[in-house]
């Protein structure tokens, strides 16, 4: 790709970017949310076309016009949300759009065996006859693969692999990768994970504001540096204090609390956390953990057992008894739970508190403007003003929104659930620190992820959950990743 | 903008059907403003459709969709006639009890689909149209049968509302009766009560997304509960000034479909009570400038209903302009 430039109205998201991709090598492209390396990469599966700029593959130019020449071209891109259809199979979803041999007529066995050879030839195992919807993220993920490798592509495009996936699966995944190098494929993926672009690529592209920053190859590539370019400066690094320990505040016994399907998503879980400790659960999502935070914020029905807070019984306690005594919650859905779209900044900030704002019975808008412009500043929540519409904020700022709403609120005890999910160095790092500085003000906090590195870095203990109940707790100054990785799939711990 | 385009479809169909549109347009204004007794006329019209699109506006901004504020009028006039009958109501004391009761039956009617709702989950939709055909045949048997008919009319209809319980009218010669005043009163206060009480604020963002509404402390239930109360009841205050103001007794066919215009008029404004002010004000004029051209220009008064049919569809297709895709995390 040579001098793309793609412009929006208001914004250059590509400028003058110059990127390439030899056969044999795994090349990453970081940065920043809104750096525009997804712009870059939908130009080049056919999704949208340059203003300025050409792409070569092979040598020769091309015009793609729509994702159907990109594959015909030999491009395929697996997108961070799969396009799957759940209730298909493996089979179907893999031959979705592309041309059979016999058309109209549809082979579907010919298809399978198709696929189970293909997948053999990787090491992949799959079953051409299973519905999508059986299978785990990891396993839908090598579907997508699937796909690509069944349109013979060259080029694999990969945005954000590594988001939904265990460390079991990571690795099969790498595997998968080199595997596919070696046969002369070019890989490109796109993360803001240094940790993933050092450990997968063979070279790293960091793009910022639109511009290439500068291309380095893995051995030279430092964490540090990286980060220097995706940011343009230098980030402090986070340091856990080591608190003496304090009495235990909050407390779970023998929670059951039922899921969506009809059976128990918690399945008796116990815990505690101290004021002042950080307490994360790890586990790969859908172990139970959405539930028990949801069960624990008022959200969900308990079926059995007890959580109390501070020595009161807690357990069917709604949302606003919960705000009453301290209790704070970041979901995990920011949008479909955290925000109210059609509604203004200044009213999603009030949001929980806005009772305080009234006086002689009406709702003072002012002093709730008011509010909202301080927290706009000390949380750097971008934003044209606080009466914008909330639904013109990226996914970071909305993020930074609900932090700024539950810290400001000085939580005594905060339940943080994904909370740096699809946010960027910069965004993630000031999550990160006020969640440390809350546990030096003695705030209790639940911390659910699904990033193990998260955990390790901000948690005095770690409890892994694995189908509804907790398999093990570790503290985080002894814990040893693989153990937890173990745990998380079912086979370490208890 | 809307108002425009609707205009616009207007003219067409009056060039297609054979009159001048120009002097069509003319004529419906002219006879819908330039009197007198016009004005006075749209203005009779305006009430009730006021009254009934600001009670659709509160239930619609916290995603309740009632739809049958015809229903809750038709409860809110039965109401009136009861009420407004009791000749042992002291004066003075008639007409204050007639609209509050009136308000507070049909309030309390609509709150029935609210409690379907909330306790089972039923669709408002479907329930308050069904209702609305209950609350019509309602009044249809009071209307026609003993304790309310009046014996000494041969056509249907109840007994006359005492005068004590009267709207007064309010300019001599015109039908234009104080329920105009009532429907200015209730703008206002529907305007304060959205955008400038706590429940105006959770009206909206219950609207906005009932999760984020309940993540938030608030009670939905209780939000969809009330909203629908008020909703039922200006309907109800809707129906109240065709009986106690208007006609002064209750009759079959007393309104021709107002509660379906409302809910029309009230997505038409977009939801926000000036814009509504304004929707129920077109429609008022369209209707009763359509009654008047009718004679002078065989314009068949049916217009009228063709270009609110061409703002229901700029209505439905106004969201499929400005529908963005699902916004990225």
């Amino acid at each position: 790709m040579s001098h793309v430039t793609k412009r929006f109205p208001g914004v250059v998201a590509n400028d003058q970017v110059d990127f390439d991709v030899m056969a044999g090598e795994i090349h990453g492209l970081l940065g920043e949310n809104g750096a525009g390396k997804t712009t870059l990469m939908n130009i080049l599966s056919g999704l949208s076309r340059p203003d300025v700029g050409d792409i070569y593959v092979k040598g020769q130019k091309v015009s793609l016009k729509s994702p159907k020449d990109a594959i015909e071209e030999g491009i395929f891109m697996v997108h961070q949300h799969f396009m799957l259809i759940p209730n298909l199979t493996v089979a179907e979803n893999v031959i979705l759009g592309a041309r059979q041999p016999r058309e109209p007529l549809l082979d579907i066995e010919k298809v399978e065996k198709k696929i189970s050879v293909l997948a053999n030839s990787y090491g992949l195992e799959i079953n051409p006859r299973a519905r999508l919807w059986q299978l785990s993220a990891g396993e839908r993920q090598k579907v997508e693969i699937l796909k690509a490798l069944y349109r013979s592509a060259d080029i694999l495009i990969l945005d954000e692999p590594t988001s939904n996936l265990s460390p079991v699966e990571l690795k099969t995944l790498s595997q998968m990768l080199v595997r596919m190098k070696g046969e002369g494929k070019g890989i490109i993926f796109i993360t803001h994970k240094i940790y993933e672009a050092l450990e997968l690529a063979d070279r790293v592209t960091v793009l910022r504001r639109g511009k290439v920053i500068g291309t380095l190859r893995r051995d030279e590539a430092e964490q540090k540096e990286l980060v220097k370019m995706m940011i343009g400066h230098e980030v402090p690094e986070l340091y856990r204090r080591e608190l003496s320990r304090a009495a235990s505040c909050f407390q779970v016994r023998d929670l059951v609390v039922g899921g969506d399907m009809g059976v128990d998503a918690v399945r008796g879980v116990d815990f505690e956390i101290c004021s002042g400790e950080i307490f994360g659960i790890a586990g790969v999502a859908g172990n139970g953990q959405s539930e028990l935070v949801e069960a624990i914020a008022g959200l969900r029905k308990v079926v059995k057992g007890r959580i109390a807070f501070e020595g009161k019984d807690i357990t069917h306690y709604t949302p606003d008894r919960l705000y009453a005594i301290g209790l704070y919650h970041i979901p995990e859905k920011r949008v479909e739970t955290g925000i109210a779209p059609d509604a203004n900044v200044a009213e999603n900030l009030a949001l929980g508190n806005h009772s305080s704002y009234v006086r002689n019975f009406l709702l003072d808008y002012k002093a709730m403007a008011n509010g909202a412009r301080e927290l706009i500043k000390s949380y750097g929540v971008m934003t044209p003003s606080e009466s914008s519409t909330v639904n013109t904020l990226s996914g970071g700022n909305i993020q930074k929104l609900i932090v700024a709403r539950c810290i400001s609120m000085s939580p005594k005890l905060l339940i943080a659930s994904n909370p740096t999910a699809g946010l960027d160095v910069s965004a993630t790092h000031f999550v990160h620190e006020k969640l440390l500085e809350l546990r030096d003000k003695r705030t209790g906090i639940l911390l659910v992820s699904s990033d193990l590195d998260e955990l390790l870095m901000l948690c005095d203990r770690i409890a892994v959950m694995y189908r509804g109940r907790i398999a093990g707790v570790v503290k985080s100054a002894e814990a040893v990743k693989e153990e937890i990785g173990e745990m998380m799939m079912g086979s370490g711990g208890l | 903008m809307a108002i425009v385009m609707a205009f616009i479809g207007a003219l067409v169909l009056m060039a297609l059907a054979g009159t001048n549109p120009f002097s069509g347009i003319y004529l419906l204004i002219a006879g819908a403003l330039g009197n007198v007794f016009g004005l006075s006329e749209t203005l009779v019209k305006l009430t009730p459709i006021l009254l009934a699109s600001l009670g659709c506006v509160i239930a619609f901004k916290a995603k309740v969709w009632n739809i049958g504020a015809e229903g809750q009028l038709y409860i809110g006039a039965l109401t009136t006639a009861w009420v407004g009958t009791m000749s042992w109501v002291p004066p003075g004391l008639g007409l204050p009890l007639v609209i509050i009761a009136s308000f507070v039956v049909a309030g309390s009617y609509a709150l029935i689909a609210a409690v379907l709702k909330v306790k089972r989950g039923v669709n408002e939709v479907i329930s308050t149209i069904m209702m609305n055909y209950i609350a019509y045949w309602v009044a249809h048997y009071f209307i026609h049968w003993p304790p309310l008919r009046d014996p000494n009319q041969p056509n249907p209809q109840t007994l006359p509302i005492l005068p004590g319980s009267s709207l007064p009218i309010l300019i001599s010669g015109t039908r234009l009766h104080s329920g105009i005043l009532i429907a200015v009163v209730a703008t206002v206060l529907v305007y304060v009560l959205l955008t400038k009480t706590k429940l105006g604020y959770e009206i909206k963002i219950t609207g906005s997304n009932p999760s984020a509404a309940t993540y938030g402390g608030i009670k939905v239930w209780r939000v969809v509960l009330v909203a629908m109360f008020l909703s039922g009841g200006l309907a109800g205050l809707a129906g109240m000034g065709e009986v106690a103001g208007l006609h002064g007794y209750l009759l079959d066919d007393i309104s021709p479909s107002y509660g379906y215009i409302a809910a029309l008029v009230a997505l038409f404004g977009r939801l926000n009570v000036f814009g509504v002010f304004l929707g129920a004000l077109f429609v008022s004029i369209l209707f009763n400038g359509a009654d008047i051209a009718q004679i002078s220009l065989y314009l068949p008064k049916e217009i009228a209903d063709v270009i609110v049919s061409i703002m229901v569809l700029l209505v439905i297709s106004r969201e499929i302009f400005l529908k963005r895709g699902v916004p990225k995390r």
